[in-house]
């Protein structure tokens, strides 16, 4: 790990200003984002060990410009002295394009004057290879010791060190950080039945990742312990206490993907006609943003250049904000929230969640678990899908915990899919804990493609839903 | 930049072998708001992968230990060292358990033939057929085109030299309606290998059909349970997880105690699957490891068959590789569509995502639009969820002898599954 911004970004910066130059003799408006992402994944199980790239690393730049028709970019992994005049051939016979279906009437970008570097190290001691392989083969060695029913154990490390930059006429922008995403799984067997357990988190410190590596490998393999003993829920609308995993799940997908406000340039989200009024429970206030907590998507500006944010989208129940990038918040008249995000250097930019969360509240979880008849504590992220227009939900989760009569009786149902209508699940909250954690370890596509990294949770929340 | 990355690693001294992937795509997509152009985008770049291997002994157990690192860019020959060095450094540490580079043949390559139009002008030609089937109420909100071309270029120290070169044409779909009282949409992700424009208005069409379709649809009610018809994507899905468990790399991690000869249908009452892994087209002549593919039956008449997958865990297995295979190929079903839908049922037309939990032997989704058939009238519904046991489904399956072929899937494009849980 180098700890600091890329050097290869940094040597091409006087090219980039004279590509931006020549392009604005042409164009209204020029940028060019720059990536250059590095990192490896160390995965390590009962019998293999493999050193990968991580699977953010990418290295390339977007040229951006406007016709004062529509937005042309050309993704490219070369800038150099000898192909500018190419890459500008590239650009106008892009842009000169005219099909045979109109343009979109939308105006030039404008872009405050900005100068600025931002930097973020790995915090704690590195770790060499050798060392990170020496630690990890130690904990599958103790997991696998643990019971005689566990078959396989894998963790993995994937560290990363971002560089991005952002220049236009206007604005310089760099920003260095680190990132490091521990992951584990543990399989068990007993008498032909096959259970797993698993989890992920966050840190930019990879001696904290390892640290918490282990305790999280002793999680995983009590709960796919448990899992053995797991029967599917009966399908029915039950009482519920969601962990915080699956608070943010519900967060992101019922409500985050659809105030993302380049759903509302194409008339695509409910939540449009919703601004000021409930939406949930006035126990709810979540946010989103890239400086809202600290996670995995906790970047300095955006994949448009434009500085993170931390917006409040539901504040006590009622809509008050979406959160765009910069083309969907010019299309709409709004300043942008800095979550214009790239799934890669090869992509367009989308309004996109960062770290999404429901804000804490005033209950005791023992409380909440007691208020319970019969029903369920869910826990742990598996999937979930959006319905923006429609405002249908799927969240699933792994499992469950039954209540009844306000204790746990120590049963266990897995996988836990739930289902409904978003506006019923959010306003049937009775009660938020007051407790918090961010889990930093997802992804997150909008439709079935464009992944980008994203945390997501939140307290517990008491909510009556469909499990089916 | 391949002759520097060959020349540079054949003089690398401490490895054993190498592989180099050579990924260039070329690529043109087009965005389109409430049926108006919004962004163009081209793509250019090239991107590599590279593989180290070393051979060594540890506590006299033969081993050979790999590392990749990825570059994008060219290096200077020192920074390129550099990088070999220590990529060399980190196989030295890896005691994975011996076992064969992929010997190459001759140089060979394969290329699927280009669509026939410069890519920017094809999209524009997309977008027109889709929007020509709407009006004012009932329109794609959303349209984005994507067509890549994909070039894979394989070179190792064991003489493998590579190269293929596919087309793809990928398209996201937002059919939308506005009614009097509410407005819907639906989701559509539709992958092609060729260009036939009656195929893209026939899909356009139904598109705009189906979320009509959703606008008139209503709450499902006094239906507890029903057999539920599947088609296309989640047909796909469902075989995809029916066979996930029979990789090498699957069976070595030992994910499911089947082995060859296991029946994957227990008391079967409806019909038995014969599931294949074959390449994506006769372009997809190899895989990333240098493995010249040829399909494969992973399940036969419902019994498991063969194991899959890439070089190393198949030698570990010992078992010659079959190599990473795209495209499950599924044999023809008994029952005709027509005969499907002859009971009452209930077929999906879109589904948030079909969940799948084989451990947990669970098969389940929302539904966001299906149509009920009450045995006399069709009823467009929305709104519910069906799940079920997915052993107690594949006993009593049904597949369509209609045939379908998306990316990634050939075969039945119906599927029923019996007696499902309807809530």
């Amino acid at each position: 790990m180098t700890n600091k911004f890329s050097h290869y970004l940094k040597s091409k910066k006087t090219l980039i200003r004279t590509l931006i130059d020549e392009l604005g003799k042409k164009y209204s408006y020029v940028s060019v984002f720059g990536t250059d992402v590095s990192g490896t994944t160390i995965i390590v199980d009962n019998s293999t060990t493999h050193v990968v790239p991580s699977a953010l690393t990418e290295s390339g730049f977007v040229i951006k410009v406007f016709n004062n028709q529509t937005y042309s970019e050309l993704s490219t992994n070369e800038i150099t002295k000898k192909n500018i005049p190419t890459l500008i051939a590239e650009i106008d016979r892009l842009a000169a394009f005219k099909g045979s279906i109109d343009a979109v009437d939308v105006k030039v970008l404008q872009e405050e004057t900005l100068s600025k570097s931002f930097v973020r190290k790995n915090k704690g001691q590195l770790f060499s290879i050798d060392q990170i392989i020496d630690i990890l083969k130690g904990y599958v060695t103790k997991t696998l010791s643990l019971s005689s029913l566990v078959v396989n154990v894998r963790t993995a490390l994937e560290i990363s060190e971002v560089s991005k930059m952002f220049m236009s006429k206007n604005k310089d922008l760099q920003q260095y950080y680190t990132w490091t995403n521990p992951r584990c799984f543990v399989l068990v067997r007993k008498d032909g039945n096959t259970k797993y357990g698993y989890d992920g988190f966050g840190t930019n410190s990879i001696e904290k990742a390892l640290a918490d590596l282990e305790p999280a490998l002793e999680e995983a393999h009590k709960v796919a312990i448990e899992l053995l003993d797991s029967v599917t829920p009966i399908p029915g609308y039950y009482d519920v206490i969601t962990a915080p995993s699956i608070t943010g799940l519900i967060a992101h997908e019922a409500f985050g993907h659809g105030v993302e406000m380049d759903m509302f340039v194409r008339d695509r989200a409910k939540s449009q006609e919703y601004f000021g009024k409930y939406v949930a429970s006035p126990l709810i206030t979540m946010h989103d943003g890239a400086a809202a907590t600290f996670s995995v998507a906790s970047y300095f500006f955006d994949d448009d250049g434009v500085l993170a944010h931390d917006t409040k989208i539901i504040d006590n129940g009622v809509l008050v904000s979406g959160i765009s990038d910069a083309l969907s918040a010019l299309q709409l008249g709004k300043a942008p929230t800095g979550n214009g995000r790239r799934e890669s250097y090869k992509r367009k930019s989308y309004s996109r969640m960062t770290n999404t969360f429901f804000a804490p509240g005033k209950s005791k979880l023992s409380e909440m678990i007691k208020s319970i008849k019969h029903g369920y504590l869910i826990a742990q992220t598996d999937n979930g899908m959006e319905d923006p227009k429609n405002w249908g939900i799927q969240c699933t989760a792994r499992y469950g915990r039954e209540i009844i009569d306000g204790k746990l009786t120590g049963k266990i149902v897995s996988p836990v899919v739930m289902s409904g209508y978003v506006i019923d699940l959010l306003n049937s909250i009775s009660a938020v804990s007051r407790d918090f954690e961010i889990i930093g370890s997802g992804s997150c596509g909008k439709g079935y493609k464009e992944w980008v990294r994203v945390s997501d949770g939140g307290p517990y929340l008491k909510a009556k839903v469909k499990i089916g | 930049m391949i002759k520097q990355l060959i020349k540079a690693l054949s003089a690398a001294e401490s490895i054993m072998g190498w592989l180099i992937e050579e990924n260039a795509t070329q690529a043109a997509q087009a965005f389109y708001v409430l049926q108006k152009l919004e962004t163009t985008r081209l793509v250019d770049t090239k991107e590599y992968n590279i593989t180290v291997y070393r051979e060594f002994s540890d506590n006299g157990n033969m081993c050979t230990g790999s590392s990749t690192f990825a570059l994008s860019h060219k290096l200077s020959n020192k920074e390129l060292a550099d990088k070999i060095n220590e990529a060399a450094f980190a196989a030295s540490l890896i005691k994975n358990k011996r076992y064969d580079l992929v010997p190459g043949t001759k140089k060979r390559s394969w290329k699927q033939q280009s669509f026939g139009y410069e890519p920017l002008v094809l999209l524009d030609k997309i977008a027109d057929v889709f929007f020509a089937e709407t009006k004012s109420n009932l329109r794609f909100n959303s349209l984005e085109l994507f067509h890549s071309k994909i070039t894979l270029h394989v070179v190792s120290s064991k003489g493998v030299d590579y190269k293929k070169t596919m087309h793809r044409m990928n398209i996201e779909a937002i059919p939308s309606f506005d009614g009097k009282d509410n407005k819907v949409e639906l989701y559509r992700y539709l992958t092609y290998n060729k260009v036939d424009f009656d195929i893209f208005k026939n899909d356009a069409k139904t598109a705009l059909q189906d979320v009509t379709s959703r606008y008139e649809a209503k709450a499902i009610k006094d239906v507890s349970k029903a057999d539920v018809i599947l088609r296309d994507e989640d047909v796909r899905s469902l075989f995809e997880n029916l066979i996930d468990d029979y990789s090498y790399h699957s069976i070595y991690h030992k994910n499911t105690d089947k082995v060859i000869g296991d029946s994957i249908q227990k008391d079967v009452k409806g019909e038995y699957l014969t599931i294949a892994l074959k390449p994506a087209s006769k372009a997809d002549g190899f895989d990333r490891d240098g493995i010249l593919l040829s399909p494969i039956n992973v399940i036969d008449k419902g019994v498991i068959a063969n194991y899959y997958g890439s070089n190393q865990y198949g030698q570990y297995l010992g078992i010659k590789a079959c190599g990473s295979l795209a495209t499950i190929a599924v044999s023809k079903g008994k029952s005709s569509y027509a005969v499907m839908k002859n009971k009452p049922h209930l077929e999906i037309i879109a589904l948030s995502g079909i969940q799948i939990d084989m451990y947990s032997h669970y098969i389940g989704g929302e539904v966001r639009l299906a149509v009920y058939f009450d045995g006399k009238n069709y009823h467009p519904v929305s709104g519910f969820s069906f799940s079920g046991n997915i052993d107690k489904c594949l006993s009593s399956l049904q597949l369509s002898r209609e045939m379908v072929t998306i990316q990634g899937y050939e075969g039945p494009k119906y599927l029923m599954l019996k007696d499902m849980e309807i809530l």
